[in-house]
């Protein structure tokens, strides 16, 4: 394994607690990112969500930042790679001690990519549930804004949500139902302030105005086509089932082909 | 002295002629059967000695030597008990000799003649040699379905006896059984909401495709598969045929019947009962049981992978191999699948108020369960979401006797086009007329990532059969953007 050891990147001099060393393997980000975190058991909702803005940032040309972990976090690496982009992990373990070990080719991938794996634990360090709060002050420091997709109330995106804050770094956050525990935290959160996520667009305007233009001039759009609910288009129509559906994909079609509004 | 009658062996569903040959000699009294009979054919020597006694015929007190022919044919139950007591009383010469029939049943010690399970064998066999066949009366209405078979119903080795010495008139055959009708048991009318999943069992059984619900417990899956059986068109007389006969070479009783079968094994079913086996002779499953009918794979989830990835081939090209130490043989089995599953093993998933439970290991090893290449084999894949209560109460939905109307009117189209929509193949697809709007859009929701390439042919069998119900021949756009709803990312 070829890892590298040093003194961390000067992003993280930001914190009152600085790391004092800093392993990584791949690279580290050569400028501010995006953090995108939430829950590990995510929904469908969010999950989709994540890749969502995972791919957005990532082909807008920022880092993304995350902890690897299950659910939100897998999502927003996966989309990054899917998109081309610089995907970063922050770990609670070693570097070597990737966990949960399915993430075990995440990781190598995103080392492969251009992106890396970075810890303040010297390799061969287990994850131990007090690394994770820990760490998460790194994802926010190497961060310009930290997403957060899905999180219960007591969640750890929470705790990256108010480390962000104590250093001044923008929060945004995807709303929920209200009735579902997942949605709770993040919903608590734009109560609180945070910037509301609603949608593609308007993410990429929220984050042009945090980190300046993008490096990359988006492309065309990959797929924007979301899933559309054909149940409840059916169930608000009262022309026959065959029309309302053919003119429901008719208009998702045109909807993704139109050219992006920035 | 030698006498010789002829039965039937199921060999696939091709019925073989065996000819019996009975040869009674002046040495000692035995009874041999040689020509690889089984333990159940071995048995017919005493059902044959006590009905022949009780018929009213003395069983030759000599050596009485029986060959079923051809020798390395394997020969299996109880069908052979009537040829072989004409055959010994043909030789003893009770009967005269050289039998021009077939003649398949089992006896009772009484003499009386039972069902076998190979009449419609038997009727093959008639219409093929042009001799009449002696099978029992339960079995005569399934018999005279082939055409051009000659069925003479017999109640008891005397009278069959009787009817072949020509001192009794043989009966005409009984009428035959009056279809089973349509199962009005289930009806589309009880469906209440669900519209898209009703346009799918329609859009499925005008084309024969194969469909995949999923949806959280609770949401009609089955309810709604079930009755796809009520709007399938009934089969025609030739496929009648072909059923009854695989029906009979796995040895089940079926009544004639031009209902299509349904089969809906469980998913703790073996291999060789889904997808067929046998010791050393293979036997159809489940999946050529329900050859020309419905195959109900419901949780698919749970079904072992090995078993579902060997339904691949059946469910692609109609029909299954299958290889024993005995020998080799494709079994048809054109069944329109149907399968329904919970989007995750808990059923929560992408629930719009209930939580999921599973670990992402689970989900992850459920996923795996479900591979890409067997669920590329569902034209229709969508979503059955819980129905609101409010719309239960709502009033009776559209009935199965006008979907069925419309179905049958579209498959009247493909009959004339000469394939099912859902097994037209590549070549014949590209003749189908799109209209250039429909081309568009077929490009446009690939570009956006809505269509996989693999997708496209599914889509556009899925909007032929759209078109064919819409009584047009050229499929259009809103045909296309049709059939793209029902092609759901699971």
């Amino acid at each position: 394994m070829i890892a590298a050891s040093g003194d961390p990147p000067p992003q993280l001099y930001r914190l009152h607690d600085p790391p004092s060393t800093i392993w990584w393997r791949g690279g580290l980000p050569s400028r501010l990112g995006v953090a995108v975190v939430g829950t590990r058991r995510c929904t469908s909702y969010g999950w989709r969500v994540s890749q969502m803005i995972g791919r957005t940032i990532a082909s807008a040309g920022w880092p993304v930042i995350s902890g690897l972990a299950r659910g939100i976090d897998a999502a927003a690496h996966h989309a990054t790679l899917d998109a081309d982009g610089m995907g970063f992990a922050v770990l609670g373990s070693g570097i070597d001690v990737v966990y949960p070990a399915g993430n075990r080719q995440l990781a190598e991938r995103l080392v492969a990519t251009g992106g890396g794996i970075i810890s303040e634990y010297p390799p061969g360090t287990p994850p131990a549930p007090f690394r994770f709060p820990a760490r998460n002050r790194i994802i926010a420091a190497l961060s310009a804004a930290v997403v957060v997709v899905e999180a219960a109330v007591t969640g750890g995106a929470l705790i990256t949500a108010r480390i962000a804050l104590e250093l001044g770094i923008d929060v945004l956050a995807v709303p929920g139902d209200i009735d579902r525990e997942t949605s709770a935290g993040t919903n608590l959160l734009i109560r609180d302030g945070a910037h509301p996520i609603l949608g593609e667009i308007d993410l990429m305007q929220t984050l042009e105005v945090i980190l300046g233009r993008a490096p990359n001039e988006p492309a065309l759009r990959p797929s924007m086509a979301g899933p559309v609910d054909y149940h409840e288009t059916l169930r608000k129509s009262s022309r026959p089932v065959g029309e309302t559906l053919a003119e429901a994909v008719k208009s998702q079609i045109e909807g993704s082909r139109r050219p992006t509004g920035h | 002295m030698f006498a010789q009658t002829t039965s039937v062996a199921m060999v696939g569903v091709e019925a073989r002629p065996v000819r019996i040959e009975v040869h009674v000699s002046r040495v000692k009294e035995a009874f041999t059967l040689v020509g690889l009979p089984d333990t159940s054919v071995r048995e017919a020597k005493d059902r044959v000695r006590a009905a022949i006694v009780s018929s009213g015929h003395d069983f030759p007190r000599r050596r009485v030597t029986v060959n079923l022919s051809p020798a390395d044919l394997p020969k299996a139950g109880t069908d052979y008990d009537l040829p072989i007591a004409l055959g010994v009383l043909a030789a003893a010469g009770n009967v005269a000799a050289g039998l021009r029939v077939v003649a398949a049943g089992e006896l009772s010690l009484d003499g009386t003649v039972r069902r076998t399970r190979t009449a419609i064998g038997a009727g093959l066999l008639s219409a093929r040699k042009g001799w009449p066949c002696l099978v029992a009366e339960r079995d005569a209405s399934i018999a005279t379905r082939v055409p051009g078979a000659v069925v003479y119903p017999v109640a008891s080795l005397a009278e069959a006896a009787a009817v072949l010495a020509g001192t009794q008139p043989p009966r005409p055959a009984a009428p035959a059984d009056e279809d089973a009708v349509a199962d009005s048991a289930f009806d589309l009318a009880e469906v209440r909401g669900q519209p898209l999943a009703r346009r799918a069992l329609e859009i499925a059984a005008a084309g024969g495709h194969h469909l995949l619900m999923v949806g959280p417990p609770g949401s009609g899956k089955t309810m709604l598969a079930r009755r796809l059986t009520s709007i399938l068109p009934p089969l025609t007389d030739a496929e009648a045929v072909e059923v009854a006969c695989l029906w009979a070479a796995a040895g089940r009783h079926r009544p004639f019947s031009h209902q299509p079968p349904f089969r809906a094994p469980h998913h703790s079913a073996s291999m060789a009962a889904v997808v067929g086996g046998g010791l050393i002779h293979p036997s159809p499953g489940e999946v050529s049981l329900a050859h020309r009918g419905m195959l109900f794979l419901d949780e698919l989830g749970e079904f072992p992978p090995h078993l579902l990835n060997a339904l691949r081939q059946p469910l692609e090209e109609g029909r299954v191999t299958i290889a024993r130490r005995g020998s080799t043989v494709t079994f048809p089995a054109e069944s329109q699948v149907v399968a329904a599953s919970n989007p995750c093993p808990c059923g929560f998933r992408g629930d719009r108020l209930r939580t999921c439970r599973c670990s992402a290991s689970t989900l992850e090893r459920y996923g795996r369960r479900l591979s890409g290449p067997f669920l590329d084999r569902f034209d229709l894949r969508i979503e059955v979401p819980t129905v609101e209560s409010l719309a239960l109460l709502g009033g009776p939905s559209e009935d199965s006797a006008t979907v069925h109307r419309r179905v049958i009117a579209a498959r009247a189209i493909q009959t004339e086009r000469g394939i099912r929509n859902g097994r037209i193949g590549r070549p014949n697809l590209d003749k189908q007329p799109v209209s250039a709007a429909g081309r568009d859009l077929l490009v446009h929701a690939i570009q956006v990532g809505m269509l996989t390439a693999r997708g496209v042919d599914r889509v556009r069998r899925v909007a032929r059969t759209i078109a064919d119900l819409a009584g047009q021949d050229a499929i259009a756009e809103d045909h296309i953007a049709e059939a793209i709803a029902f092609r759901v990312d699971i």
